[in-house]
């Protein structure tokens, strides 16, 4: 083997594992790009609200956000939260959370929810719509698009 | 066990780049190699993003803001798009100074330009995606701008706007623009002009009857070594810029709450300051004529010959329009 073979041949391994690397770094690069974040894939989806830091939210207490331009309710439970619209399903007023019942009541006609929106109580008939709720790096977010009943 | 693509292509014997400006010559296939980058950028994010007024903009935060490099691979999509069309105007102004569009190459010429402006569609449909108020502000001033061209303005605004204000079906539209049809004419035009190219080969940009000592060097490996190196630097100065200066997002788009000055991107600040210091019509002719010039300059000049007069002339009316253009561009800028 002669020295500018050699050489050449050093050059070509050079240039062919610098390629692959960039190929392998831009494929690498694609496909983590391809699969979200649990937040993004959740169904959370893009069309979401942010309605405060998850740490300003002490287990049992509630907050009052506008999603949509609706009132909704995040309630921080022991182990999860649970978001829902906080329009009683009878006459359309704004329930009101109790942390110490841990319940909603309606001012109106005291109709009783509990605290995942299900009817206690009174005329109301049908249970608070859920939505959609996450946290993303710390930050709660209510997403427009309903969540289980 | 596989042929080398040289010899399945035959570079090393059919092709050869002429003698100078090998540097010039890059410009072109700096744009395809940053078309295929455009293309394959804008598929990645086609996976995140929703053409409706209520998901575009925070569909595009997300990319920006959670996805893994979601914001290099936006930002690259946004300053690749304005390299390609950079690299696409010195391509024009190349082959036109080089007289490369005289005949058998005039087809070459004009599905070039047709090109050059499906580019440019592609750049001002593209603005309108992430739905933030530049986008929404600066398309609703280029839809004043285009209302105000006589006769062929309204019918403008009819076939691409649909004689919407600008909201979903306008967005919509151009989504569909974008991604549905440019890319399949665009397709079209490039496989045409590459066909062509390959066909007729490179031009000697020089007079003939001077000679260099010095034989045109091969397509392979000579010319596809200078077009590497010319591609990794780009590319260097590409992610560089992509990083540094990311593409922006500004507020959510709000069709009550004007932005003050918008300007239009680089590429449509000429027109764009035209259309502002003439009147409409006067406006309207001076754009058409350029735009008739520029596709009938093969048949007004495409005889080989090398007639001192006409090369003066050649020289004089593409400076003038360069730099009639570099000035209006300017002044749009200027406060």
């Amino acid at each position: 083997m002669t020295g500018p073979q050699s050489r050449r041949s050093f050059l070509g391994k050079l240039l062919g594992g610098t390629l692959i690397a960039a190929a392998l770094g831009v494929v690498s690069s694609v496909v983590a790009f391809l699969f979200p974040p649990d937040a993004v894939s959740s169904a959370l989806g893009p069309q979401r609200t942010r309605v405060g830091k998850l740490d300003d939210l002490p287990v049992g207490e509630g907050k009052l956000a506008l999603v949509n331009d609706e009132p909704v309710w995040v309630v921080r439970l022991a182990n999860e939260l649970v978001a829902m619209s906080a329009l009683c399903t009878h006459q359309g007023c704004i329930v009101k959370w109790q942390p110490d019942r841990r319940l909603f009541s309606c001012p109106c006609h005291q109709g009783l929810f509990d605290q995942r929106g299900n009817v206690v109580s009174g005329f109301p008939q049908l249970p608070l719509p859920r939505l959609n709720v996450g946290v993303v790096e710390g930050e709660v977010y209510v997403s427009a698009s309903r969540g289980p009943i | 066990m596989f042929a080398p693509l040289k010899d399945i292509l035959h570079l090393d014997t059919i092709r050869t780049t002429p003698v100078r400006f090998r540097l010039l010559h890059v410009f072109s296939a700096i744009a395809v190699l940053l078309l295929v980058v455009e293309v394959a950028s804008g598929v990645l994010l086609v996976a995140y993003y929703r053409p409706t007024a209520a998901d575009a903009f925070s569909s595009i935060a997300i990319v920006t803001d959670e996805i893994w490099l979601g914001w290099l691979i936006r930002s690259l999509h946004v300053w690749c798009a304005d390299f390609l069309i950079l690299f696409s105007f010195l391509h024009l102004i190349r082959v036109y100074f080089a007289h490369a569009y005289e005949a058998p190459r005039q087809l070459t010429w004009v599905t070039g330009i047709l090109l050059l402006c499906v580019l440019l569609t592609f750049g001002f449909t593209g603005t309108l995606l992430p739905w933030d108020q530049y986008a929404y502000w600066s398309t609703d001033a280029a839809r004043k701008a285009i209302a105000a061209v006589p006769g062929l303005g309204t019918l403008v605004l009819d076939l691409i706007w649909g004689g919407w204000a600008i909201g979903e079906e306008v967005l919509l539209r151009f989504y569909v623009l974008h991604i549905g049809v440019l890319p399949w004419i665009g397709a079209l035009l490039l496989w045409l002009h590459l066909l062509l190219v390959w066909r007729f080969g490179l031009t000697e940009p020089v007079l003939r009857s001077r000679r260099y000592g010095r034989l045109p060097s091969s397509f392979f490996p000579d010319f596809v070594l200078s077009l590497l190196i010319a591609v990794l630097l780009l590319f260097g100065v590409l992610v560089s810029i992509a990083t540094f200066f990311p593409a922006t997002l500004t507020a959510p788009a709000d069709p009550v709450k004007a932005l003050g000055v918008v300007r239009p991107r680089w590429y449509f600040m000429a027109p764009h300051e035209l259309l502002r210091q003439l009147p409409g019509k006067f406006a309207t002719l001076a754009l058409l004529a350029v735009f008739a010039l520029l596709i009938l300059v093969p048949v007004i000049d495409g005889r080989p010959d090398t007639a001192r007069w006409k090369a003066i002339v050649r020289w004089t009316l593409g400076t003038l329009v360069i730099t009639a253009a570099l000035l209006l561009g300017v002044k749009g800028y200027l406060p």
